[in-house]
């Protein structure tokens, strides 16, 4: 701080003006994932009243599978720098970790009850959704449902 | 280091064993030298250019999977058109379910129609040249039903037998009976107007 | 004629007939002009289709239409039941072609590195090279892989061995 009180004004105020202007155009520069865990059952509705019904244009998307309705359980927006890893935890049973590898690809690693169960790569784009699903209790399923968003 | 010049000297024989071990390169080759066979067989029968790509990539990828079956008693190209052909007759029967038939074509499939047409007289192969024969062969192929031309394609073109082809369609051997005489009527009066346009 | 006669007719040009009921439909012809007629148009068209199967190139070129099916073959993540399959083999292919080309390809970047300033290249192997790799880490999950183009989504469902045999886990039993 004192070192700075000893630069010109001007100066002080182009440095401030650079950092300001650079947070966002690194931040463009990070892509920006959305994870959501869903389950997916045949059942009306979901004994947890935190979960709310998924938005209708996914559920579309999930209209492939047998289940009739889709419930989000979890669901975050992440920045990934490129080659950073990034874990989520999406469920006590549930964890994942992303890593940019560049050119709209990404690494899933997914972690389901504490074991190391599977490694993707996937391209992921706005209109392109990665899907990655299994068998849960009662005929139903989960779904991790990964994509890009502004 | 195998290069894809080794690999294309190798016999079809050669080449499937290689491919059952896990060789890519190998299979490369194979889809390389029947491609287009497969295609046109896919194409004959869906007679829509892009799901007869789709439907022959599909062929190739389960060829692939299931290359530990085939066991040397048919050719490889043969082995492959029946892979083929069961994935369009397969493609061809849900589409069946979504497709909306004309009058013309429910009639046709029920039969009857065929016992009014007169006999044709006229040799249809007279004084054409082979290109321009397939031609219309090609041309009054396409104006039948799928179920039609399916019939003739597997019986005219595969050689199989009444019994085969009444497997592979899931009806009967009367069903395949019928529709095989329809399509060969059919074909007779098509390629008959064809000729008269001359 | 009815339509009975009409398909022995046709039965008896595609070698389909007993001999018994063959000689029947042979000597029926010879009295019959009707029959005779019909048998010659059958036998026209029969024979102006032998081997006279338009021809149809595919139209897309070697390496495109192979990319797909690699593509498709390696989603799947199967690998074909083989006469001669072993681990030994497999260990023997993997030894011969991949350590000496990644050794090659480990080289070549490290000298295209010393030579270029690095930079993101987008080109046309990587645009095209958008299919996914999936990575076992647990023998006990297995995964089945597909792509729904119409809804543009990859889908990878894992399933435990142990509940499911292989042959009752498909994508016909989840999807509808």
């Amino acid at each position: 701080m004192s070192s700075m009180m000893l630069m010109p004004r001007w100066l002080v105020l182009c440095l401030c003006f650079g950092f300001v202007a650079a947070a966002p155009l690194a931040q463009a520069a990070e892509p920006k994932l959305e994870v959501q865990l869903v389950w997916g059952t045949n059942d009306p509705g979901s004994p947890n009243a935190d979960h709310k019904p998924l938005d209708s244009v996914t559920a579309k998307k999930l209209r492939i599978f047998k289940w009739k309705n889709y419930f989000t359980v979890n669901r975050e927006i992440v920045s990934l720098p490129h080659r950073v890893p990034r874990k989520l935890r999406l469920s006590d049973q549930c964890e994942i970790e992303l890593k940019n590898l560049g050119n709209q690809r990404y690494e899933v690693d997914i972690w389901g009850e504490g074991k190391h169960v599977k490694k993707i790569k996937e391209k992921v784009t706005k209109e392109d959704l990665l899907t990655i699903a299994g068998d849960d209790k009662n005929d139903c399923a989960w779904f991790i449902l990964v994509k890009e968003v502004e | 280091m195998s290069t894809q010049q080794d690999y294309s000297s190798k016999a079809d024989e050669v080449l499937v064993k290689l491919s059952q071990k896990g060789d890519m390169m190998a299979f490369e080759e194979l889809v390389a030298r029947h491609r287009d066979k497969i295609y046109a067989r896919a194409f004959s029968m869906v007679k829509n250019q892009d799901e007869a790509i789709d439907l022959s990539q599909e062929a190739w990828v389960k060829a692939w999977q299931r290359l530990g079956q085939f066991q040397g008693d048919s050719s490889f190209a043969t082995w492959m058109t029946r892979v083929t052909i069961n994935l369009c007759l397969d493609y061809l029967r849900k589409q069946k379910r979504h497709r909306a038939e004309s009058i013309e074509a429910i009639e046709e499939e029920h039969g009857g129609v065929e016992r009014q047409m007169p006999v044709v007289t006229v040799n249809p192969t007279e004084g054409l040249e082979r290109s321009e024969l397939r031609q219309r062969i090609d041309t009054a192929l396409a104006q039948l039903s799928h179920e039609h031309r399916t019939v003739l394609i597997l019986h005219e073109f595969e050689d199989l037998e009444y019994k085969e082809i009444a497997k592979r369609m899931k009806c009967s051997i009367g069903t395949v009976m019928s529709r095989l005489f329809y399509a060969r009527r059919k074909m007779a009066v098509l390629l008959a107007n064809l000729k008269k346009e001359e | 004629m009815n339509l009975n006669q009409q398909l022995k007719l046709q039965a008896f040009l595609d070698n389909e007939l007993s001999s018994r009921e063959a000689k029947e439909v042979a000597q029926w012809m010879e009295q019959d002009a009707e029959a005779r007629q019909l048998f010659t148009e059958l036998s026209h068209t029969r024979a102006a289709l032998h081997q006279n199967e338009l021809e149809v190139k595919l139209p897309e070129s070697r390496e495109f239409f192979w990319s797909k099916i690699e593509r498709d073959i390696r989603l799947q993540s199967q690998q074909p039941v083989s006469t001669g399959f072993s681990p030994d083999a497999i260990l023997a292919w993997l030894y011969r072609h991949l350590v000496p080309a990644s050794a090659v390809a480990l080289v070549a970047i490290f000298a295209i590195f010393l030579a270029t300033k690095p930079a993101p290249v987008k080109t046309v192997a990587m645009e095209t090279m958008s299919y996914g790799e999936v990575e076992t880490l647990n023998e006990e999950m297995g995964s089945i892989s597909f792509r729904s183009e119409s809804e543009r989504m990859t889908v990878i469902y894992l399933y435990n061995r142990a509940d499911d045999s292989e042959a009752g886990v498909s994508n016909d039993g989840l999807i509808q």
